[in-house]
């Protein structure tokens, strides 16, 4: 075996052996996310007295126990819940009387859509303007976007949106102020992307969340950019004649990993956590769910919602780490 | 013979600071000038000149630099663009920072030579591959598929060199291009420079703040001092017979083979430090991950109270891994290490071993304090004051932050800062490897001073023999995480056993003065 195939073996061991790991960490965490979401369903509430009423006799509270299967051992029914989790099965949701797998089911495509079309609006702005800034770190109009940015990451998303809908909605008239309107039907897909009406009703929410991420990424993209085009390669680069625009490529491709890797976690954090947005907007999706689950002393929908998180979080945070991976060959040992 | 490169009276300025103030120089084609000078002398910033690459705020204020017909201290950037790599190349001081992390060797000199010489992919490579095997790397094929932190310091090196050589330049400027290399590496580096600028016949300006090093591979020395150059001639004269006093004090500071090192003392008290048949490596439990060599094996080293020992040896021979052994910073695999009383470490990279938000005064009182080591009733600030005094720092010391001392002063605080806890033991790891010679001769005085007055013992590690031997009575050289020879400075010098020890005594002979 040739010494390059060797280094090369030993470059794709290591990447196994990362992915492996990483894996392993995320199996951990789904763990622990799902404990605390169970223990979550022990504390809240009290489901006997939901089945059979608060003024019922010791005997009857004491049948409903047992036909809940509540005089087990916790870890018993702690194994028992997290092997019908692991097959879809997040319990029946109190307050809606339906399994909350479905209802999740039902909300995930309206969230998902959401944090998509605001993604679409915040990276490319955020990237675009966070380079062009720290491409040029001294200037008026880089300082000017540093400070903006540190103005938007400071307000609150409530305010943000809330300021929307004052402007587009009531002094305007041009979008609606909440709902999620306009829906068609689509292989099990609720989706308000294909109707003009459905997107006159996600632009106002999608523009709240961008306008959240945007000043972070603008924030991130700056700082690396700038970072990366003082590094002593790109002097050595420029010392060799090289032109300015190949300079700021490898400047580029330096300051692509830890950016890629925020906004992709980012994003995870957004699908699971658009509580806010979604409630401002009354957009029914993951979020709205939770708040109103939390409200109603849902015991299993809350505790399905985080375990969602927890399951996005990992996924998210796996792709990230799987495409720092394939940008930097430090990695790859 | 006209010069190829002449600067005549070049001032470059810093804000309101002359870096470089009225100074002239030539090379003729093919000669190889060293620009010898302590740090801060200016000789960087004449090399940015060179390439109309100076950081800014700094630019040129006067002054010519005339070379191909042109006058680089007035040409404008688009000028520039024609030289740059082609004509004038430049090697920088970091090999790992200079290469682009994310790309391969390869990848690198292939684009260089795709825009700079206009070669299609196919022979890009092949010039790449035979660029690599002139710059003096083995597997040269192997190498272009292999990203940077792949290769060692001296491998990355000797990558530079090549993406420096790609344009085929008439000039090349390299910036203390030995300064990240140990002596060995130093030696072949500056041999294979030498070599290169008489194959091709190209000039070299050669910057560096060893004296030494500069005259064993340079046709001429100019020294640098405050921005001017006080004084040119051939190696042999600069040496031996420099008329600058300043050139004579720096000639005077390099640390000689033959001068008489410190005598031991009669070994006192208990051993402060004992390694038994230390065994190290850096294995973690993992998946999928192949075994990795040991870093140490069977080490046995011991240390008395107020002995200096030098730990010596070529980069990668575990001298560090030793000391942070000894440090109680690691824990051996195999075998015992035994300490008596306080230990306390010097690192190579001063600033980097110091707080920067805080004051010198702070940095030294935070042992004083926290180990309650003032004596009773005596205030922490009169002891930081006697500490800092010791070490030789003005009284305002205490009120500045690092980044406001100079190299050796910044050493000098963690010199107080170990002394501060009453160390039993200091453990040096390369505490002069990043200055210049007349400050590091000051910083190995201070030591020596220190540890006659305090009975400290001392650990030093280096790999260069001749600072070992300016401190240490007692040396142990290691190779390959072994420790191959251990016994009195001179011994070992004059007639060295083991391979790795001639290895290092003929390197330090070759990089000596004369």
């Amino acid at each position: 075996m040739s010494a390059g195939r060797l280094v090369r073996a030993a470059a794709a061991g290591g990447v196994a052996g990362l992915v492996l790991r990483r894996l392993g960490q995320g199996a951990l965490v789904m763990l622990a996310a799902g404990a605390l979401a169970f223990a979550i369903s022990e504390l809240a509430g009290d489901p006997v007295a939901a089945m059979v009423g608060l003024d019922a006799s010791p005997e009857r509270r004491a049948e409903a126990r047992i036909a809940l299967g509540l005089d087990r051992p916790a870890l018993l029914r702690f194994l028992d819940w997290a092997g019908a989790a692991l097959g879809g099965d997040l319990g029946l949701s109190w307050r809606l009387r339906i399994p909350v797998a479905e209802a999740l089911a039902q909300r995930l495509p309206a969230t998902a859509e959401l944090v998509v079309v605001s993604a679409l609006f915040a990276i490319p702005a955020g990237l675009a303007a966070g380079t062009w800034a720290g491409l040029r770190p001294g200037s008026a109009g880089s300082r000017g976007a540093a400070a903006a940015s540190l103005l938007g990451v400071s307000v609150p998303t409530f305010v943000i949106g809330l300021a929307l809908i004052q402007v587009f909605a009531v002094e305007l008239r041009w979008l609606p102020a909440s709902g999620r309107a306009g829906t068609v039907e689509l292989g099990g897909w609720r989706s308000s992307l294909l109707t003009a009406q459905g997107w006159a009703s996600i632009l106002l929410p999608a523009l709240t969340l961008a306008l959240f991420q945007l000043p972070a990424i603008l924030r991130l993209a700056r700082a690396e950019t700038a970072e990366a085009l003082a590094a002593e390669h790109i002097r050595f680069a420029r010392a060799r004649g090289l032109p300015e625009r190949v300079a700021l490529r490898h400047a580029l491709r330096s300051a692509a990993p830890p950016v890629i890797a925020a906004t992709a976690t980012n994003l995870g954090a957004l699908v699971a956590f658009s509580v806010i947005t979604e409630t401002v907007f009354q957009w029914p999706g993951t979020g709205l769910f939770f708040l109103q689950s939390v409200e109603a002393v849902d015991a299993p929908a809350m505790a399905g919602c985080l375990v969602l998180a927890a399951a996005i979080f990992v996924a998210v945070n796996l792709v990230a780490d799987l495409a720092h991976l394939a940008l930097d060959p430090r990695l790859r040992g | 013979m006209t010069p190829l490169l002449r600067i005549e009276d070049l001032r470059v300025a810093f804000g309101g600071r002359q870096a470089v103030d009225g100074a002239s120089l030539e090379i003729a084609p093919g000669e190889i000038l060293a620009l010898a000078g302590e740090s801060g002398a200016g000789k960087s910033a004449l090399a940015a000149a060179l390439l109309g690459l100076i950081p800014p705020p700094g630019r040129v204020t006067g002054g010519r630099i005339l070379f191909a017909g042109l006058d680089l201290a007035t040409l404008p950037e688009a000028g520039f663009r024609p030289l740059r790599g082609l004509r004038i190349a430049t090697v920088v001081q970091d090999p790992s920072a200079a290469l682009d992390p994310m790309a391969s060797i390869g990848a690198q000199l292939v684009e260089t030579l795709r825009l700079r010489r206009g070669l299609a992919r196919g022979p890009a490579r092949a010039r790449a591959e035979a660029l690599l095997a002139e710059a003096g790397l083995p597997e040269p094929a192997a190498m272009l598929s292999r990203p940077p932190h792949r290769l060692s310091g001296g491998q990355r090196q000797r990558a530079v060199i090549a993406l420096a050589l790609a344009g085929d330049p008439e000039l090349l400027v390299a910036d203390e291009p030995t300064a990240s290399l140990d002596v060995a590496g130093r030696a072949a580096l500056l041999a294979l420079l030498r070599r290169l600028c008489r194959d091709r016949g190209m000039a070299a300006l050669l910057i560096g703040h060893d004296l030494a090093a500069a005259a064993a591979c340079a046709d001429r020395v100019a020294v640098m001092q405050a921005g001017r150059i006080v004084e040119t001639g051939p190696p042999e004269t600069i040496l031996r017979a420099p008329s600058h006093p300043w050139t004579r004090a720096m000639a005077a500071a390099l640390p000689r083979l033959d001068a008489p090192g410190p005598v031991a003392r009669a070994p006192q008290g208990p051993a402060v430090l004992a390694l038994e048949g230390v065994g190290l490596s850096y294995a973690r439990r993992a998946l999928l991950r192949p075994a990795p060599a040991a870093v140490l094996q069977d080490v046995s080293l011991s240390l008395r109270a107020g002995e200096s020992l030098g730990l010596v040896g070529a980069s990668g021979s575990g001298k560090s891994s030793v000391a942070r052994l000894a440090a109680g910073l690691l824990r051996p695999d195999v075998g015992r290490v035994r300490r008596e009383g306080t230990v306390q470490m010097v690192f190579q990279d001063a600033l980097g071993s110091l707080n920067p938000r805080m004051t010198a005064g702070e940095i030294v009182a935070e042992p004083v304090a926290h180990l309650r080591l003032a004596a009773p009733g005596a205030p922490t600030r009169a002891e930081v004051a006697r500490l800092l005094e010791a070490v030789g720092l003005p009284p305002d010391a205490a009120a500045r932050r690092p980044l406001a001392f100079s190299g050796g002063q910044r050493q000098r605080i963690a010199i107080a800062r170990a002394l501060a806890a009453r160390p039993a033991l200091l453990i040096a790891d390369e505490p002069t490897s990043a200055l210049d010679v007349t400050t590091q001769e000051r910083v190995l005085a201070l030591l020596a001073r220190l540890q006659a007055e305090r009975g400290f013992a001392m650990l030093f590690v280096t790999h260069d023999l001749a600072v070992a031997r300016a401190v240490c009575p007692r040396l142990a050289v290691m190779e390959a995480g072994r420790v191959v020879e251990q016994g009195p400075a001179a011994a070992i010098l004059d007639a060295p056993r083991s391979a790795a020890a001639r290895r290092l005594v003929a390197a330090a002979r070759a990089m000596a003065p004369a």
